[in-house]
């Protein structure tokens, strides 16, 4: 049989693209596109707004959207159990930990004091090459159910993974550039994602890494929250992602 | 088919037909895309696009406080706090002019009154144009009586596609008498003349009639300003410097927000026209949200990082 050579391409706005700069890698006889400073320009670019549109929809619905993905990557593989139970896991949580973690706050004053959980905006996650699918998932889950949008650097032999995932969030229908995947290295876009104010957060698999300490030199700029991922217990990674935000509503006279 | 005009209270003049190449013109205008624009060059361009913008609000729902913070952020574009803060290599141009409807105009004025900033007014029953030419006259003297320096007309866009071009013809040129010492600039709605043919014979049209820029589209039609129809635009203004030594202005406008299309633009400009027409006076964006990307630009240019948009003013 002929063969074909295929090139993954990235997922970014909800349409599969290469390299702005062209450049491709080969990794197992495949062709790969390596990101550029500007691919991630252009990504935060469409995250951005997607982030706003995708806290506007209901809760329940970003909940649906997420278990959806939980159903496609099952239809795909049903051996990534651990990936489904992740997707699942956070699908729930989307319209509940407002209702666990938001609060009513005893103050002195006539206020009626409250605080809610808001989304950060664009969170870039940088996968480490160390990790599964599964650990992929749910880091992905946290970030889409406190409402943010995401931006997923996939490095090494997960770059091989960039069409798939892709595939797997178009079909969920999730609204265009809430999920995102470039292929790339980041010590070439590193101070890229660190000083980009669009980024409200950095989240790292990988903190044993001289790199994750690199990042968060460089992101004091704007104060970037750059996130160790790997030993957060579920529920604390989607607090990690959310911005609290107090309200003094003054009652009574 | 050339076409015979007579000037009011003067001869007969031809408007020349031209066939434009549509192929060949749109090939041309995407090769103005593929320049690569770096470093100071880019802060250049980026500057003198700031200093050329049109800053525009055209909305049913524009308030005396909309168009004066607007007004505002057309003086200092960026908060000058801000910009003392982050020592910029050198000072951000405030922009040309801002372009608001006739019952804005008072507005503008008083807020810009200590600037350079010009005030332009769309007049003569924007956006259609499809008013009796009585109150099109009215509009446009009670728009310059309120102060404004510029007046933005349309064409009838219905008279000129079913061929009455006298009457075209005259509206602008009467048009052109009622704004006394303000600036004309006469605007095609590039996207409903249809065809290439149409946009050159209508910039003819229009520049004869005494038009001192030429402009796109309103803004309200899609699609609006594109580098096609501008360079056509461009083409005919070149020509008509050429037979007749007049020089007329180009506003491209709306569907330009970021300012990697402007920088395509004033490689067009500087290629079809010359370094002459890279000046605030003869060439305009006629945009709202393309003055923020073209600060962000500029920002990244000098510090090297993106902003976000919380250090620019909405409107």
């Amino acid at each position: 049989m002929l063969k074909v050579k295929k090139t993954i391409k990235m997922f970014v706005g909800g349409a599969f693209i290469r390299s702005e700069s062209g450049r491709v890698q080969e990794i197992n006889d495949v062709q790969v596109c390596h990101a550029s400073k500007k691919d991630v320009r252009n990504a935060v670019a469409k995250a951005l707004p997607a982030a706003q549109s995708w806290w506007k929809l209901t809760p329940y619905l970003r909940s649906q959207m997420i278990y959806r993905a939980a159903e496609v990557v099952h239809s795909r593989d049903e051996k990534q159990n651990s990936a489904v139970n992740a997707l699942v896991h956070y699908a729930g949580w989307c319209d509940k930990y407002q209702q666990a973690f938001g609060s009513v706050n005893p103050v002195s004053t006539p206020h009626h004091n409250f605080s809610t959980l808001e989304p950060m905006g664009v969170v870039f996650l940088v996968s480490s090459a160390k990790k599964n699918m599964a650990q992929l998932f749910s880091d992905m889950g946290a970030i889409l159910a406190a409402g943010n949008s995401v931006i997923v650097l996939l490095q090494g032999n997960q770059k091989l993974w960039a069409n798939d995932l892709g595939e797997i969030f178009q079909a969920s229908d999730f609204p265009a550039a809430v999920v995102n995947f470039l292929t790339g290295d980041i010590q070439e876009l590193l101070s890229t994602v660190a000083t980009h104010r669009e980024i409200a957060a950095i989240a790292y698999q990988d903190p044993a890494d001289q790199t994750f300490l690199e990042l968060k030199k460089q992101s004091v700029d704007n104060l970037k929250r750059v996130i160790a991922v790997d030993k957060k217990k579920e529920l604390d990674l989607v607090l990690q992602f959310c911005e609290c935000k107090t309200v003094w509503h003054p009652i009574g006279l | 088919m050339d076409i015979r005009i007579q000037v009011p209270g003067g001869s007969k003049i031809t408007i020349p037909y031209c066939a434009v190449d549509a192929v060949g013109i749109e090939e041309r205008a995407s090769s103005f895309t593929k320049r690569s624009i770096k470093k100071e060059s880019k802060l250049e361009a980026l500057h003198l696009a700031i200093s050329m913008v049109d800053l525009t609000t055209l909305e049913g729902m524009d308030t005396e406080g909309k168009v004066r913070q607007m007004c505002g952020k057309a003086v200092h574009p960026i908060n000058m706090t801000v910009e003392r803060s982050l020592n910029l290599s050198r000072a951000i141009p405030s922009v040309a002019a801002v372009c608001v409807y006739p019952n804005m105009v008072g507005y503008a004025v008083e807020a810009l009154q200590e600037s350079a900033v010009q005030v332009a007014s769309v007049a003569s029953g924007f956006p259609a144009g499809l008013v009796p030419l009585k109150i099109k006259l009215a509009d446009v003297k009670a728009a310059v009586q309120m102060g404004a320096n510029e007046i933005d007309m349309v064409i009838d866009r219905g008279a000129f596609l079913s061929g009455q071009y006298q009457k075209v013809f005259d509206e602008i040129f009467a048009i052109k008498q009622a704004c006394g010492k303000a600036h004309l600039k006469v605007i095609l709605e590039t996207g409903e003349l249809q065809t290439y043919d149409s946009i050159r014979t209508a910039s003819w049209l229009a520049m004869e009639a005494g038009a001192d820029f030429i402009k796109t589209s309103t803004g309200k039609v899609s699609p609006a300003a594109t580098m096609g129809s501008t360079l056509v635009m461009l083409q005919a203004i070149d020509d008509y410097y050429q037979y007749n030594q007049k020089m007329v202005g180009m506003k491209p406008a709306g569907g330009i927000r970021e300012a990697k299309q402007a920088i395509h633009y004033l490689c067009m400009v500087r290629e079809v026209l010359g370094e002459k027409w890279l000046d605030p006076d003869w060439f305009r964006f006629g945009a709202s949200a393309l003055l923020n990307d073209l600060l962000r630009q500029v920002l990244k240019q000098e510090t090297g990082r993106y902003f976000d948009q919380s250090y620019f003013a909405l409107d």
